[in-house]
């Protein structure tokens, strides 16, 4: 028993910071770098087995996202961007705390490429809603965008209270 | 996350929001405003983030596991010293209190040392420590003169030597000499590597053995804060800037949100069994563990991790007794792994499950049933033969004595008694010199041997990776005992531990296998040390009324004082003593070293009393180790 992370996950994590790191090349410089930032965060983070670095390497992807997009990225990478951002960050997370209860050693196969899948699938099913909804609704986004502020918080509180 | 911090996140949100919406009436969105507004914007975006990076990272109750791949940890002889080396220093022109335990320590050491190998009293030795002339390593003389307060002077420590490692290596190396043998120490770590070992991941701590909790919790993981801090920065900045790609983005957090709440309803229902396979081994014998979990729910689980409960006295060899994956209703998953047997009674534990749901927000933690006990037959190696000591009790049997009498080989002549056997007359020399005179021949005898096998604590040691000395002195007793059986000697057996443990000595049929099964499954000959401290005074005291006359096998890693001075004292009251010593010693570090030489000293001591020593290094078999030490007895 090593506890050293398992191989599926963290090749997950490692791939998506990668790609985000690939896109935002094109996007902006800061995008860039905070992106570079965000994947040595998560890397080291698996290499130190060290939980809280993949959630530093998250708030660097999150500003890489942030940057591109008002950089005037197309909508469609950033959208992308963000999903490798989270399944980077819930990969790398999922890599370590396996590593730390059961070890490389043991068999965990199924359960790493179901969640990475579970993960993935909710994103891209979230995202493709509202990006879906965006195209087919001719509103002028500000208004769209507070509705859909009001929306989140409603919803978060919610979470929160619950 | 704090009410607090959330209220404040929402707040910055809000007013970004706010901003977006008056925003295009003042900010003009193109360059160079444009990239000062990324700015701004990365400012408020790092902000954010930030206020939930203490909660991202961290899953707030971290259950403490088992980890039953490894044995439970012994005793390194050695480790004590080391860490007070570790520790030890000078802070601030004084000596730290390590400093002054290891530097007391080591003069105990030395004065052993020098009284055993200098032929010197106790006093003589302190006073030659004290002049320094029992060296001439200048540092090692200057370490070991001070007193152990006021070494923050010592010139050993402040001219000689770099520091007190180097001071207390230099004077184990004088030590060693002084025992007529040559040092060797492993070389001091470079400063590259040094460094290379602070970078390098800490291997996880052992968290304990006993499987916990003993009854299902169920807590949350917290895994998915901070994924709002997506969902807040992408709708502030999406409105802020007037861009639509973030404020889709928000929706991707606000997607994972929802699914956070997602929960696993009730505690899973659970079963396991498990089988062995030999059932019965022999110890050193490899077996193959299955264990089969089932889900008994009606609802899926998606995320099951299980820890069996191996024995905390057995060894994982090969495959890993943990498993994660997902159980469909009356779905069951199968691991197997081996472990290698060893003496004794073994007792699987229940298995220990943390089933998650399938967002991973809330783990349930508990323990599943399956018991299963194992009892291993010793190790079936070749009997080794031990030469005992000439002795003599009333029975005929194997051991040759200095009496002459009958038996087989010449021992004597002697003038001829009236009712000596006719068959003894020596005729040739009646013959030759017309007198009657009477052969005698050497006498063989029975004697009784009563092996005492040294079960305290402190023989639980092991060198790093090594079998623990306990262990190995009792396999080695479970091979000499049948061959003294089988010669004819009585024998019997007797634990020095706290728990008493006592077979009168007997030659009868039924010996060999009581004596197997008192050394494979008696609690003194434990797998782990016994937390009782015992008594040797008043355990020879008990075995004094108990054995009026017999060998003694001694078998101790000697590894304190105590049991070197048993060995005396039992040769004192007339038992004829024969150590067997396996050797837990080994590492090379000073405190390996320093156990080294201590037990060395002992081992010499005891020779110079007169007591016969078998010293069984940790890399031999027990067959060189006794050649050589029967080849040393009869010198």
């Amino acid at each position: 028993m090593t506890g050293r992370p398992t191989r599926a996950s963290a090749a997950i994590a490692l791939g998506s910071s990668a790609l985000l790191t690939v896109l935002a090349t094109t996007w902006h410089p800061v995008a860039s770098l905070a992106a570079l930032l965000g994947t040595a965060c998560v890397a080291a983070g698996l290499y130190r087995r060290s939980r809280s670095l993949p959630g530093v390497g998250f708030g660097a992807f999150v500003v890489a996202i942030a940057a591109g997009a008002i950089a005037g990225t197309p909508t469609e990478p950033v959208l992308l961007g963000s999903l490798c951002a989270v399944l980077a960050w819930d990969a790398g997370r999922r890599s370590i705390t396996l590593g730390v209860q059961l070890g490389r050693e043991a068999d965990a196969l199924r359960l790493e490429l179901h969640h990475a899948a579970a993960s993935g699938a909710v994103g891209a099913f979230s995202v493709g809603i509202a990006y879906g909804l965006s195209r087919s609704l001719s509103v002028a986004l500000p208004a769209f965008a507070v509705l859909l502020l009001c929306g989140c918080v409603l919803a978060l509180l919610f979470a929160r209270r619950a | 996350m704090s009410r607090c911090r959330f209220s404040v996140a929402v707040g910055i949100a809000a007013a970004l929001g706010l901003a977006g919406l008056l925003g295009p009436r003042y900010v003009d969105p193109t360059p160079p405003a444009g990239t000062a507004l990324v700015f701004l914007f990365l400012a408020v975006g790092v902000g954010i983030p930030l206020l939930f990076v203490r909660r991202i990272g961290r899953e707030t109750e971290r259950p403490s596991l088992p980890t039953p791949e490894r044995r439970a940890p012994v005793e390194t002889p050695g480790e004590r010293v080391d860490s007070l080396l570790a520790d030890a220093a000078i802070e601030r022109g004084r000596t730290s209190y390590a400093l002054k335990r290891l530097h007391g320590r080591l003069r105990e050491v030395a004065v052993e040392t020098l009284v055993a190998h200098g032929r010197l009293t106790p006093a003589e030795a302190t006073e030659r420590l004290e002049s320094r002339s029992w060296t001439d390593d200048p540092v090692a003389a200057a370490f070991l003169g001070h007193a152990s307060d006021d070494l923050a002077d010592a010139r050993a420590i402040r001219d000689g030597a770099s520091d007190v490692r180097e001071a207390v290596e230099r004077t184990i190396d004088e030590l060693v000499r002084a025992t007529g043998r040559i040092p060797s120490r492993e070389p001091a770590a470079g400063i590259g590597r040094r460094l290379l070992d602070r970078l390098r991941p800490r291997e996880p701590e052992p968290a304990g053995y006993t499987v916990e909790p003993a009854e299902a919790t169920v807590r949350a993981t917290d895994r998915w804060h901070g994924v709002s801090a997506l969902a807040l920065v992408g709708l502030g900045g999406g409105v802020a800037v007037g861009e639509p790609a973030l404020a889709l983005v928000a929706a991707a957090g606000v997607g994972y949100a929802a699914y956070a709440r997602s929960e696993l309803g009730g505690v899973p229902q659970l079963s396991a069994t498990r089988s062995v396979d030999p059932e019965e081994p022999a110890a050193g014998e490899e077996l193959t563990v299955t264990l089969t979990v089932r889900n008994e729910g009606e609802a899926p689980l998606p995320d099951v991790r299980l820890i069996d409960g191996v024995p905390e006295t057995l060894e994982v060899v090969a495959g890993s007794p943990r498993r994660g994956t997902p159980l469909p209703a009356g779905g069951e998953t199968t691991l197997a792994y081996t472990v290698r047997a060893r003496r004794g009674r073994h007792g699987f534990g229940p298995v220990r499950v943390l089933a998650r749901d399938a967002a991973e927000t809330v783990e349930h933690d508990l323990t599943v049933p399956a018991e299963t006990e194992l009892v291993c037959r010793p190790e079936s190696a070749a009997a080794a033969e031990l030469s005992l000591q000439p002795a003599v009790t009333r029975f005929v049997g194997a051991l040759p004595t200095e009496a002459g009498g009958d038996g087989i080989e010449f021992h004597s002549t002697r003038e001829y008694r009236r009712g000596d056997p006719m068959a003894r007359i020596d005729w040739r020399r009646l013959a030759r010199t017309r007198e009657l005179s009477t052969v005698a021949f050497r006498e063989e005898r029975a004697t009784t041997v009563v092996a005492v096998v040294d079960c305290r604590t402190p023989a639980y040691a092991a060198p790093k990776g090594g079998e623990p000395a306990c262990d190995r002195g009792v396999a080695a007793t479970a091979r000499l005992l049948p061959a003294l059986l089988a010669e004819g000697h009585a024998v019997g057996l007797a634990g020095l531990s706290p728990t008493p443990c006592w077979l009168a000595p007997s030659a009868a049929g039924e010996t060999g296998p009581r004596l197997e099964e008192a050394l494979s499954t008696h609690p003194a000959f434990g797998q782990r040390p016994p937390e009782d401290y015992c008594d040797t005074r008043e355990w020879l005291e008990s075995f004094r009324a108990r054995t009026p006359a017999a060998q003694v096998l001694f078998v101790s890693p000697l590894r304190d004082a105590e049991a070197a001075r048993l060995a005396r004292s039992l040769d004192a009251y007339g038992y004829p003593v024969t150590v067997l010593s396996p050797d837990s010693t080994g590492s090379s570090t000073p405190g390996g070293r320093v156990a080294d030489l201590e037990r060395r000293v002992r081992l010499y001591d005891l020779r110079r009393a007169g007591v016969r020593v078998v010293d069984w290094g940790a890399d031999d078999p027990l067959e060189t180790a006794l050649r050589r030490a029967t080849t040393r007895w009869s010198r």
